[in-house]
């Protein structure tokens, strides 16, 4: 049973490392300039000289891919990464502190929770104007509130330990034991739900774009290229297709980093 | 003839690091009637080998690799389902240490022990839960009639027990196997426990298995003694001569281990070293590290349980 | 007769609970003098160790005082709190839970050392925990381990060394032993002794087994549902008992000697649960010689000679007759 598992693992960890190899090395990597238009080539299928085909600008779709990776893949990580570092403080506070705090943080994330994400992610990018920042802005605030009770709940399991209490009784301030203690303990659930989420931003980024409200174009990011596809996907389905398969790829990936994380950050696992 | 005959039984756990002997070469007999206590420390293999005499255990990864368990001359063992749910429940009642993981808390007492009858006894509705109230009286639950529409939560610890004992008892077993039956409760409530159980034991004439790692229940309900250390039966005897002439060193050191009440020493004797790993067993005797009497043979074989006089069996190297 | 290192009086723990509250700790009242064992004994329930936990204010009081080597704990501030922590320690009876999972042996018990920055370089540090662990009997080579690795009498070794560490006064051990293996469980106790006799610490000793009360407490105060209800020399008190409570519990000790087999004072009912302690004597339900004025009135802790204190209102040692 072991063996399959760990394999997979080391897939998903080597292809998410590979395509963000690839988005970040794009500038290199691409054969040619993402936004060069050209009408004679328009609309091609896979060929030798386009090996993804082009769109109906006659823009190479392999550059397209990768490039867009730079901007799906930046905005899929830097948002929960952003989200992270704010709701597992937030949620820790909550769950150790108790009383007040945890009323005032845990009526905050219930209240944003009780949007679907997507929606929330909408209406902030909506409001603050399309944009690669109001992206990244929206994302992070839609899985706030996800990491924040993931956090919480965790942490209420850590507080009751008696090595707290050991703790508490060694001398150490409570800010001190959060850092030292709390948060090592509570890192694997969280570590595994960021990759988790991070695959789910990146269908995020892909939704936001497609309606237009994420990177905009002609700069290419994979949501906007199926936005693009979409006019004629009978005729040319290649773009689409592709952009759709590197997402696929990449959500994959991370959700498969995630069961990697897990076994590696258990002391009792790893050895 | 014995009520219950086990026989060279040797449990095996199937692990990812490798085979573990959880219970290794075990015989022992209870006649009815009878108690017979099974004492060890964490690991020993008392209550794997518990599990076994109603193929409890959890397979996998454990499995009954070879031996016999003669219960009213039939091969547990070897029995088929069926017939295996028969005796479990019906002719063998199990009492385990947690009374409140061990009852459903969804049902009421008296719902639980009436579906305990009616499944071996066919009984009606109306006459499962009179023999719900009734055994609820035998186990000295004051007000059985209120008790049994009473959920397990609504009970105390104490009386929660006298439920699970009540329960294990609906059928009228030939024999009761309890798993650290007092380990969980407050010292006045295990008196009542065991008070409980000598009491029955008189009354119905149940044999009893009891599981345990106190010596102090040992001594106070049971009539025989398996001393078990690391899968291994190490001592078998009568139990005023186990604790008045202690043959094992294991055992010997076991028994000085344990704080008298009465009186005070300066220090208490104990025995060097810990349990070793389950996967990573000494050759020869197993209590060859810890032991101050080990020579070059306890290294190389494994002792063979042999006759020390008194109805003691004894399997150690130094006294063959 | 020396100031006691600890002094506490009127100690008591209220929990508020849906229409009214629970008294889980209810008055309570010792000393512990340097290099003393106090046990405190009781059923779950009886507050023993929310009476620990008060001591180090890992549960603060609702009432009443603790004065250590003359200075009134409760009146602390944060800091100086926790600067007075490294005086008093404290061990837990679960060595799988209070030992952090993630961290190495090494890290663990240095924490307090880090905490109070007892150490002057990486050097010194690790020099005092091989020091510490040696002192447990464990060794150099364990420091890079994780808890996991070891069994449950080296983890309460470590949980000893971790306490040990910031050179305490007194330690608080809730329940030390009751979660090993009986010969493990002497070496442990053996150690706590030795650990004494060296460095005179004091203890203060949670437990329901009275054995081994018997065996390492110099004084013992007996609990029950918050209150206490005997507290006298060890001698004494396993001698001539004069509560009817301590009598019962002694009686219903098992006792590894079949030929002892007794009729023991077997008593009725159930510990109440705290949320609804019975009026007056809160053992009165129970209590073979009970009488009205039990119902009615809350004993007081009385000397009944020799400093020997009993909460009964019938002051002197009955042997109970069943």
């Amino acid at each position: 049973m072991n063996v399959p598992i760990n394999k997979l693992t080391m897939i998903g960890t080597g292809l998410s490392a590979l395509l963000i190899l690839l988005a970040a090395f794009s500038p290199w990597l691409a054969p040619l300039d993402p936004l060069d238009q050209s009408f004679i080539a328009a609309n091609q299928g896979p060929t030798a000289e386009h090996w993804f085909g082009t769109d109906s600008f006659g823009r190479d779709v392999l550059s397209r891919v990768l490039f867009g990776g730079r901007i799906s893949l930046a905005i899929g990580i830097l948002a929960p990464v952003l989200s992270a570092l704010a709701g597992v403080w937030a949620g820790m506070l909550a769950g150790y502190l108790g009383g007040w705090t945890d009323r005032v943080l845990s009526r905050a994330s219930d209240l944003l929770m009780s949007f679907p994400t997507l929606l929330l992610g909408v209406m902030i990018a909506a409001a603050l104007g399309p944009s690669f920042q109001s992206a990244v802005i929206a994302i992070a605030v839609a899985l706030f509130p996800r990491f924040v009770r993931l956090s919480r709940s965790a942490t209420q399991v850590v507080r009751r330990e008696p090595f707290i209490d050991a703790s508490i009784a060694a001398g150490r301030g409570h800010l001190s034991i959060m850092l030292h203690h709390v948060l090592p303990n509570i890192a694997g659930p969280l570590v595994v739900a960021l990759s988790l989420w991070i695959a789910t931003a990146i269908r995020l980024e892909a939704a936001l774009s497609f309606l237009g409200l994420g990177a905009q174009p002609p700069t290419p990011s994979w949501g906007n290229m199926i936005r693009d596809g979409m006019s004629d996907l009978v005729g040319d389905p290649w773009p689409a297709a592709f952009a759709g398969a590197a997402i696929t790829l990449a959500v994959l990936a991370f959700n498969m980093v995630g069961d990697a994380l897990r076994d590696l950050l258990d002391p009792e696992t790893a050895a | 003839m014995s009520l219950l005959e086990v026989t060279d039984l040797a449990v095996h756990l199937f692990t990812n690091r490798g085979v573990v002997r959880a219970v290794d070469g075990v015989s022992f007999s209870l006649d009815a009637g009878r108690s017979l206590g099974i004492v060890g420390e964490s690991g020993c293999g008392k209550t794997m080998t518990a599990l076994s005499l109603m193929r409890l255990i959890p397979e996998p990864p454990a499995r009954i690799v070879s031996g016999s368990i003669r219960f009213d001359g039939e091969d547990v063992v070897t029995m088929s389902s069926p017939r295996l749910r028969a005796l479990r429940g019906n002719q063998i009642g199990m009492i385990y240490q947690d009374p409140m993981t061990s009852l459903n808390p969804v049902f009421t007492v008296g719902e639980q022990i009436a579906e305990a009858v009616r499944l071996h006894r066919h009984d009606t509705r109306n006459a499962a839960w009179a023999r719900a109230v009734e055994v609820l009286r035998l186990v000295g639950i004051p007000d059985p009639d209120r008790v049994a529409s009473a959920y397990p939560h609504q009970l105390s610890g104490g009386m929660r027990q006298r439920v699970v004992i009540g329960m294990a008892l609906a059928c009228d077993p030939k024999l009761l196997v309890a798993d650290e039956p007092t380990t969980a409760l407050d010292v006045t409530i295990q008196a009542q426990i065991l008070e409980l159980l000598r009491r029955l034991q008189g009354e119905l004439g149940t044999g009893i298995i009891l599981i345990t790692h106190d010596l102090g229940v040992i001594a106070d309900l049971v009539d025989d003694v398996v001393v078990m250390y690391a899968g291994k039966l190490v001592e078998h005897a009568p139990v005023r001569r186990l604790f008045a002439a202690p043959r094992h060193p294991y055992t010997q050191g076991l028994l000085r281990s344990v704080p008298s009440l009465e009186t005070r020493e300066h220090r208490l004797l104990t025995i060097d070293g810990t349990v070793p790993p389950a996967h990573a067993m000494p050759n020869g005797c197993r209590f060859n590290p810890r032991c101050a009497l080990v020579r070059d043979i306890c290294h190389e074989q494994e002792p063979p349980l042999v006759d020390a006089g008194g109805g003691t069996q004894v399997a150690c190297w130094a006294l063959t | 007769m020396n100031a006691p290192l600890l002094s506490v009086r009127g100690l008591a723990k209220h929990f508020p609970i849906k229409g009214g509250q629970v008294k889980a700790v209810d008055g309570v009242s010792f000393e512990v003098a340097a290099g003393e064992t106090v046990a405190l004994v009781g059923e779950s329930g009886c507050g023993k160790s929310t009476t620990g936990r008060m001591l180090l204010r890992l549960t603060e009081p609702s009432a009443g005082t603790i004065s250590f080597d003359g200075v009134d704990l409760l009146g602390l501030g944060r800091t100086d709190l926790r600067r007075r922590r490294r005086e008093l320690q404290i061990v837990f009876q679960d060595p799988y839970s209070s030992l952090s999972p993630r961290n190495r042996v090494e890290d663990i018990i240095a924490e307090p050392l880090d905490v109070h920055g007892l150490c002057a370089s990486r050097e010194q540090r690790r020099d005092r925990v091989i020091e510490l662990l040696r002192l447990v009997g464990l060794d150099a080579i364990h420091l890079r381990r994780h808890p996991f690795e070891f069994s449950g009498g080296q983890r309460q070794r470590i949980a000893i060394a971790r306490a040990l560490a910031p050179q305490p006064r007194l330690i608080v051990a809730d329940e030390p032993v009751s979660a090993l293996d009986v010969s493990v469980q002497a070496q442990v106790v053996n150690l706590m002794q030795d650990l004494q006799e060296k460095f005179g610490l004091a203890y203060v000793f949670i437990s329901h087994d009275l054995a081994v009360v018997r065996h390492i407490a110099h004084r013992v105060a007996v609990m029950y549902l918050g209150r206490l209800v005997e507290m006298g020399s060890t001698e004494t008190l396993f001698a001539a008992p004069h509560h009817p409570y301590t009598q019962a519990l002694l009686s219903a000790a098992p006792v590894a000697d079949p030929e002892r087999r007794r009729t023991r004072i077997v008593l009725s009912g159930d510990v109440p649960s705290p949320a609804n302690a019975p009026s007056g004597c809160h053992f009165h339900p129970r209590c073979p010689v009970a009488q009205a004025v039990c119902r009615e009135s809350v004993p007081e802790l009385r000397d009944m000679g020799n400093g020997h204190m009993a909460a009964c209102h019938f002051g002197k040692p009955f042997p109970i007759s069943v």
